[in-house]
């Protein structure tokens, strides 16, 4: 097996203990934070697929020279926002039932 | 600029008019704001599909196709978002009260106007899904619609719809990671994220396993958002607590675009042959569906409360849908355009007029049930209304195909669906039913009449658009 392949199989690797964490778990805040590893492995697998054998960062040094593509790094800017979003809004309503729960205690 | 720029204006209005709402601290202007952006982008995607001619490719910010974000709005992405707008602004004006009663109640003063944020935030991205060209822009817009349906569903005086949204928030979640990962598959082997550069660059492509990889990870996202058989818990989940006029407006508008992104990746990106022929994912689909048919007619008969059965009978009608999408003949198409549509309508009847939470009870008249009777009817599938008509044309395209599991299955199906509409229709009599949702329940049942009366035309002009795509 090629040596580079062995990012993407640590992106599988996290994918499935997130993709794990987050169905086995019984509290909510696990639940949510198997969902941030999960998504976190997709970027991983995103930067990866940008690498060129040989590249090197993409910076104009002149031609002749092999750049690792920036593209998929651009689109995971986004992801991480759109990561940032639901993390959050699933805090806010696992915040929302704990009080709920808790007033019904009271 | 309305004349040039129309594909772009209809989805940022609602982005703006949703940051003019979030500003504006004021329930009040938020309202009126709220129904100006719906106004007015109904308008500008009505001007729109009136002057379509053929496809329209809108460049954003002229950065020419494979580079930059490119737009495509044809005769099946333009009256969906017309569609998108109409509910948009139905749910704004004449559902009114039942927002007013049911959500603005519960929520603290100062935060109300939000709720119209996110009316607004999720129609942006429902019609951005539609009308964009490129895949990671989906993803983006997907998250944007799925997001502010969250936060949504989550409104409710009912304590479990907090549950029943945050179940919906991961799984919603994992659907959408698993399309993004079958979009970075593709990305990884055709250098590119433009639908019709991907169809272009696919067909030397079909022999690699990354590809068909890809294909699964996309098609299993799909079939998560749009609720298919063993992917449907967090719809049950998250339907059964969350306030009816709300649902009016998500149920009916999440299963039509995530119908419509399912029908674009199979016909536009992928080559919709091999993946049926030689990949087996029709299969797959079609034997999903049957069971999902099956299970859950099954689990509407066992449920004994009036929106689980509903729930339960939205999921049996996705899989008819399903069952349709596969077939790879153009008039299966039609029909599925004919049930999504009048399923939406059916929905939206169903679901205002079955809260249970109104503030005003009024004592529903004769003509509300008699209205409501007819609705029901034509969900079960009895003659004289549309569903019949639907069911026919399900059953006279099996029968044409030799599908006979499959014709069988269906019937089986429609004698259980005769039974558990009953069920509904004893439970809706004897809990109360109210009359605040009549003006919607008429416009509705008028719009499935009328979607009875020019079924053919309607079903021929879906139908010839596919052939047209399907033979290139």
């Amino acid at each position: 097996m090629n040596i580079g392949h062995l990012i993407y199989i640590v992106a599988v690797f996290i994918f499935i203990s997130g993709l794990y964490m987050m169905l086995s778990a019984k509290s909510y805040i696990r639940k949510i934070i198997g969902l941030g590893i999960f998504q976190n492995s997709i970027l991983i697998f995103y930067v990866a697929l940008g690498k060129a054998r040989g590249g090197i960062a993409p910076i104009d040094v002149g031609s002749g020279v092999i750049y690792s593509s920036p593209v998929p790094h651009v689109l995971m800017l986004t992801a991480i926002v759109v990561g940032f979003a639901t993390l959050c809004l699933g805090l806010a309503l696992a915040l929302r039932i704990e009080q709920e729960e808790y007033n019904d205690k009271q | 600029m309305i004349n040039s720029d129309w594909p772009i204006l209809q989805v940022i209005i609602p982005l703006f008019g949703a940051i003019a709402t979030a500003l504006c601290f004021q329930i009040t202007y938020a309202r009126i704001i709220a129904i100006i952006t719906a106004i007015s982008s109904l308008a500008v995607s009505f001007y729109g599909m009136i002057t379509l001619d053929g496809t329209r490719r809108y460049m954003l910010g002229n950065w020419q196709a494979p580079v930059g974000i490119e737009y495509r709005l044809d005769h099946m992405s333009q009256p969906v978002i017309v569609y998108i707008f109409v509910i948009l602004l139905f749910i704004l004006t004449i559902c009114r009260k039942a927002i007013i009663s049911e959500i603005e109640e519960y929520i603290s003063p100062s935060r109300r106007h939000i709720i119209y944020t996110m009316i607004l935030l999720v129609a942006t991205g429902l019609s951005g899904m539609v009308a964009t060209n490129d895949l990671f822009n989906l993803y983006v817009f997907l998250e944007i619609a799925s997001l502010a349906s969250y936060a949504l569903i989550s409104q409710c005086s009912d304590k479990r719809a907090a549950r029943g949204a945050l179940d919906y928030l991961i799984l919603g979640t994992v659907g959408a990671s698993l399309i993004l990962i079958g979009i970075g598959m593709l990305y990884s082997h055709t250098g590119t994220l433009n639908i019709d550069d991907i169809h272009e660059r696919l067909e030397h492509l079909y022999g690699s396993r990354i590809v068909i990889l890809g294909f699964a990870f996309f098609i299993t996202g799909c079939l998560l958002k749009i609720a298919l058989f063993p992917l449907h818990f967090w719809m049950i989940r998250a339907y059964e607590f969350a306030t009816s006029a709300l649902l009016i407006y998500l149920a009916p508008l999440s299963s039509i675009v995530g119908f419509y992104v399912l029908v674009r990746f199979i016909y536009f990106v992928a080559d919709y042959r091999i993946l049926y022929d030689q990949l087996y994912f029709g299969l797959i689909i079609k034997c999903l569906a049957l069971v999902a048919i099956v299970v859950s007619s099954y689990l509407a008969l066992k449920s004994n409360k009036i929106r689980s059965l509903i729930v339960y009978s939205i999921a049996a009608q996705v899989g008819y849908i399903c069952l349709m999408l596969i077939n790879s003949n153009p008039v299966a198409i039609g029909i599925m355009a004919s049930c999504l549509l009048a399923d939406s309508l059916l929905k939206i009847g169903l679901f205002a007029t079955t809260s249970d939470r109104h503030s005003e009870r009024g004592e529903a008249t004769q003509f509300t049930k008699l209205l409501l009777l007819f609705n029901i009817i034509s969900s079960a599938g009895l003659p004289f209304t549309i569903g019949f008509l639907n069911k026919i044309n399900i059953l006279s395209l099996l029968f044409g195909d030799k599908e006979y599991l499959a014709l069988l299955i269906v019937i089986a199906s429609s004698i259980l669906a005769l039974e558990y509409h009953y069920k509904l229709w004893r439970l809706v009599k004897t809990n109360e039913i109210n009359n605040s949702g009549i003006v919607a329940l008429s416009i509705t049942s008028f719009a499935s009449l009328v979607l009875l009366i020019m079924n053919s035309e309607f079903t021929r002009f879906v139908a010839a658009f596919f052939a047209g795509v399907m033979n290139g």
